[in-house]
């Protein structure tokens, strides 16, 4: 079975891994690896530094799609606008103008503009609004899965159906993202000596059951006005935006053939 | 250099073939300069050159293109990079880094240039258009003229043989204009560069043209001298018009050969009486300015500035870019951070009126009037105005209809041409009713025509309405003011250096006279038509 | 004068990260903070990416903030000096049973508080990188081997404040429209023209990149990379000291030592580095 992009299939592995570790890490030491150095507390360090793993490959792979000036400038302006926005609309809670903007592009440009798009944009906006921390590989690669879903809507929706597919699609990408960052959240900020933190060696359900818990109280306050956010923004956007984004593809790629052969003068 | 052998045009969903069965040659160390109406087909001609056009733009092309020996048929527009340079109208939406210096390598580190080889040449392009003081600046900081510079440096650094610039002045002011043109007209004598270039605005630029080029709206192209071309051309500069109208045997490119070959026709018009307007004596002031002072920062954009514009009065503004013209221009609307002095429309302070009140005292056209339009087909747009000024449903498309000829409904507002987006984002504001009428620039990107019909409308504004409009009008273009203004308000520096009726004002100073003014001076002429007029009247 | 090479700002911050994370000391961790707000406030400039240190400070607090809730509120039992007593709410079953409340005990807080400070550091150090390095030099430091990425991202960052001041212009053009609505409209009315307008530049940089032949040959080089110079390498040297002798300057000195090596150590930029 041939993988059409062995980069990102890599990349995406890791990012499961980076995401879900807690809720099966082992309590007995694995063999050949020290307690001290892979325990419980330091185990967020590792994923981590899985996760920025799987950053690089991204990265790769994205200059890999980057060969003309096309793509390079579409890309670079956009990421430019998403983090436009989100500089903007920075400080208040759920008011996350990027995911409309970044699921509607993904929709026009296909599945591999928007995983580059949710990547990019993400990490240029954590730049300038002090965003950087343990969560960033996290969210740029939560965002890309985002992106590259949203491109993969199939295409014959049209019309109502394509907004409703949208609006759908934008309430679970919030919700995914949100749990999503909890999931990676969950060891920095629960620690592992409160209640909620997850058990090593425990079974996957109990772990689960806590993680729901905990996960409970940040959807209240995040997930679902990011969700409401978005899909209403969706649902008041979509039609003039596509059709925007869609008469610049046109023009980016025009579909006329180029050069008839010469005509005898 | 250049050849192009039957060569014809046509996009697809098109009603007419853009070019048909062209055939010319330019040769190395020319300047051509190419003219035509909005839609002609200037830059699509510009275009395929360089073989934008049909390879990166769509299009059905026959014929042959060659440049320097190399078809256009084969060879897309990166791999004629070395060979051919373009330079756009809006220099900064083609720059991918934001430090000058880096901008001019990057087109020779896409080619994989050794660094020493860079380097050399990049220290060559930054001396040829003095550039080196500004190597580590941010492009954004830099003037429209600056920035025009760096773009057409980023060109020239790959060495090309032809360099092709599509309407390079028309964002430009008037003194950019001169310093872009006055770089071409020097890589064209001292280096041999082959020039291609399409503008609008022909009076800097007729002198040096070697030859021109006109694409009639039929699509049939005449090249030639550009005595003759001119000679038949609807499209002609102010100074074009004027000798064609002084039946003079051949027209002059220049204010210099005009002069000498009026010397009698001065005289005789030196003795004859310049136009004055009769206006209804009008009391009622519109908008006040009192000791007005506007600070950003640490600087102050506006020092104690005080005016009156009255009911019925067209008011130019006049100064160089950073004189304070958008400062003076938004506190008559409330936007500018006002640290002294008041400001008063109808008697009541703009800052305190919101939304609906305040469209119904003033109407400001931005100078992107594309920021005012956010619907998606003309149609719609008007309709969204409509509803946004609380008017009945129909108004603001009536009021389009009356302005353009051919008012195309249907058309995306991004997609209409300069003179039709700044036709509707007016209708928009003019659907309001305001008395006072604001206009930010509105002259640039517009064609001979457009602006002819921009002058028109302004004219009827005053005259039509029942309730005596004020038009206050933000330029630098020199010839709108002689036709339209009737008082001129220059600045400099954030304070008022002259305010007094157009033809004292224009006349005064030698730099910022209509050309009718330079070729007659001392005579205060301002317009072709004033003094058409005026040899009819002592002709009977 | 040169700036600081902006790579050089990262791994300074990201050697400090290490430093306060094996020292695992409330004072040091402090200390590194307070010396760091000292050296963002002199030393940053009034650029689009300055404000990221103050909006890191916000984020660092309010993540303090709720770690420390947290272990207040639902904290594992643990043996010490019970400093004060919250009532006991027990969550129903399907709510995993938790027990929010009890005696919270000053090694349950210190704890916390530490682990939380170790974070709000590590990003307030981040933050520091982000508002003192230029995210467009930053990008031209990438490798060869990441061109098109760069260009890319070299775009986004020359079109970014660019946007950013566009949106100020669109919003003066809506109330000269007369338009003031609030809410989902407003965005609408924004990121419309916004959006246009983006297009349109997207378009135009594609004509101007094609025509200067990106993407048509094969290999490409890279123009006077930044050279690193005395500043550079006196700040990565310092924080590599502070990285690999602390064990050794705890264990043989006084811990007063240490902290004021920090203090001096982060302080040094304020004093190097060339404005």
């Amino acid at each position: 079975m041939k993988i059409r992009f062995p980069l990102l299939t890599f990349a995406s592995i890791f990012g499961v891994i980076a995401f879900t570790w807690p809720l099966y890490f082992p309590s007995q030491s694995i063999p050949g690896i020290s307690q001290s150095f892979l325990n419980p507390t330091s185990a967020k360090w590792f994923a981590l530094t899985i996760a920025a793993a799987a950053i690089a490959l991204v990265a790769i792979e994205i200059n890999r799609g980057l060969l003309d000036s096309k793509s390079v400038a579409l890309l670079g302006v956009l990421t430019a606008l998403v983090a436009a926005l989100r500089l903007i609309g920075a400080g208040a809670i759920g008011v996350e103008p990027i995911w409309f903007l970044i699921i509607l592009a993904a929709r026009v440009f296909g599945a591999r503009f928007g995983f580059s798009l949710g990547a990019l944009s993400l990490g240029l906006s954590a730049l300038l609004t002090g965003g950087i921390g343990p969560w960033l590989p996290f969210q740029m690669i939560a965002a890309a899965w985002i992106g590259a879903g949203a491109g993969l809507l199939p295409k014959r929706f049209r019309g109502k159906s394509e907004l409703l597919a949208l609006v759908l699609y934008a309430i679970f990408a919030a919700a995914f993202f949100g749990v999503a960052m909890d999931l990676q959240l969950w060891p920095w900020i629960a620690g592992s000596d409160s209640q909620l933190s997850f058990i090593p060696g425990g079974e996957v359900s109990a772990n689960l059951d806590r993680f729901l818990v905990f996960h409970f109280a940040t959807a209240m306050a995040w997930d679902i006005p990011r969700a409401i956010f978005t899909s209403a923004l969706i649902l008041v956007t979509a039609k003039p935006v596509l059709g925007s984004l869609r008469r610049a593809n046109l023009k980016l790629n025009p579909i006329s053939p180029s050069i008839a052969q010469t005509v005898a003068s | 250099m250049i050849t192009f052998k039957n060569v014809s045009l046509i996009y697809p969903n098109a009603q007419r073939t853009i070019l048909e069965a062209l055939n010319f040659e330019v040769f190395e160390g020319e300047l051509v300069l190419v003219i035509g109406h909005t839609g002609a087909g200037k830059s699509s001609l510009i275009k395929l050159i360089n073989g934008l056009v049909p390879h990166h733009t769509g299009g059905i092309l026959t014929g042959e293109i060659t440049v320097a020996g190399r078809s256009t048929r084969e060879l897309k527009p990166g791999q004629l990079s070395d060979v051919i340079g373009i330079v756009g109208q809006n220099p900064i939406n083609g720059f991918v880094t934001d430090i000058v210096e880096e901008e001019i390598a990057f087109g020779l580190e896409t080619m994989g240039i050794a660094p020493e080889i860079m380097r050399k040449r990049v220290e060559e392009v930054l001396d040829l258009l003095s550039l080196a003081p500004l190597r580590n600046r941010e492009i954004a900081t830099l003037s429209g003229g600056e920035q025009q510079r760096v773009a057409i440096g980023a060109a020239l650094v790959l060495n090309p043989k032809v360099l092709l610039l599509d309407e390079p002045t028309s964002a430009l002011d008037p003194i950019a204009a001169e310093e872009v043109l006055s770089i071409l007209h020097r890589l064209v004598h001292d280096l041999g560069l082959t020039v291609i270039l399409a503008e609008h605005r022909l009076e800097r630029v007729i002198q040096f043209a070697d030859r021109i080029m006109r694409i009639g709206d039929d699509g049939e192209v005449v090249i030639g001298k550009p005595g003759e071309i001119l000679e038949d051309s609807p499209i002609a500069p102010a100074i074009v018009n004027l000798a064609k109208a002084l039946d003079l045997s051949d027209i002059s490119l220049s204010v210099r050969e005009l002069r000498r070959r009026t010397e009698s026709i001065r005289e005789l018009l030196q003795d004859l009486p310049l136009p004055t307007k009769i206006t209804e004596s009008r009391n009622e002031i519109l908008l006040s300015l009192n000791n007005v002072s506007v600070k950003y920062d640490a600087k102050y954009a506006l020092s104690n500035i005080s005016f009156e514009i009255k009911r019925g009065e067209v008011v130019a503004l006049m100064g160089r870019n950073g004189a304070g013209k958008s400062s003076l221009l938004r506190s008559a609307v409330g936007q500018s951070p006002i640290i002294s002095g008041t400001v008063l429309i109808n008697g009541i302070d703009p800052v305190t009126l919101t939304g609906k009140n305040l469209i119904r005292h003033v109407g400001y056209v931005p100078q992107e009037p594309g920021d005012l339009l956010y619907g998606q087909s003309v149609k719609a747009e008007c309709e969204l105005a409509d509803n946004d000024n609380g008017v009945p449903v129909g108004t603001t498309q009536t009021i389009y209809e009356n302005l353009m000829a051919i008012p195309n409904l249907n058309a995306h507002p991004r997609d209409l041409s300069e003179g039709q987006r700044l036709g509707l984002a007016l209708s928009v504001i003019l659907s309001a009713n305001p008395d006072l009428i604001i206009l930010d620039e509105p002259t640039r990107g517009l064609d001979y025509v457009a602006k002819n019909k921009l002058i028109k409308i302004l004219q009827k504004l005053v005259v039509d309405s029942n309730q005596a409009r004020s038009v206050v009008i933000a330029t630098h273009d020199v010839e709108l003011v002689a036709e339209v203004a009737e008082r001129v308000i220059f600045l400099a520096e954030g304070e008022i250096v002259a305010n007094g009726p157009t033809r004292e004002v224009l006349t005064s100073s030698p730099a910022f006279a209509p050309q009718v003014t330079k070729v007659l001076a001392p005579a205060a002429w301002l317009t072709v038509s004033e003094v058409v007029a005026a040899l009819e009247v002592s002709a009977i | 004068m040169q700036l600081v090479h902006p790579l050089v700002w990262w791994l300074w911050a990201l050697l400090l990260a290490a430093f306060v994370i094996r020292t695992n000391n409330t004072l040091i961790a402090t200390a590194v903070a307070c010396a760091l707000t000292l050296v963002v406030l002199k030393l940053k400039s009034k650029s689009y990416w300055s404000g990221a240190f103050a909006l890191s400070a916000k984020l660092a607090l309010s993540i303090i903030a709720i770690r420390i809730a947290i272990a207040i509120l639902i904290g594992v039992p643990m043996p010490g000096t019970v400093l004060f007593q919250i009532p006991e709410i027990r969550l129903p079953s399907w709510m995993v049973g938790i027990r929010i409340g009890g005696p919270v005990t000053s090694q349950r807080l210190s704890t916390a508080v530490t682990e939380a400070l170790m974070i709000a550091t590590l990003i307030l150090l981040c933050g520091a990188a982000s508002s003192l390095a230029s995210p467009h030099r930053l990008i031209r430091s990438l490798p060869k081997a990441m061109f098109n990425l760069g260009v890319t991202l070299s775009v986004a960052t020359s079109v970014l404040p660019q946007t950013v001041k566009s949106v100020a212009r669109i919003q003066s053009a809506k109330r000269l429209r007369g338009q003031n609505i609030r809410g989902l409209r407003a965005w609408r009315g924004i990121a419309l023209p916004l959006l246009e307008e983006s297009l349109e530049r997207a378009l135009d940089l594609a004509t101007a990149m094609e025509s200067r032949g990106y993407g048509y040959h094969g290999k490409t080089s890279k123009y006077r990379a930044q050279k690193f110079q005395l500043a550079d390498v006196a700040m990565i040297t310092s924080a590599l000291y502070l990285l690999a002798l602390s064990p050794i300057l705890i264990a043989h000195f006084t811990f007063g030592l240490l902290l004021a090596a920090t203090v001096l150590i982060v302080a040094l930029p304020i004093v190097i580095v060339p404005r």
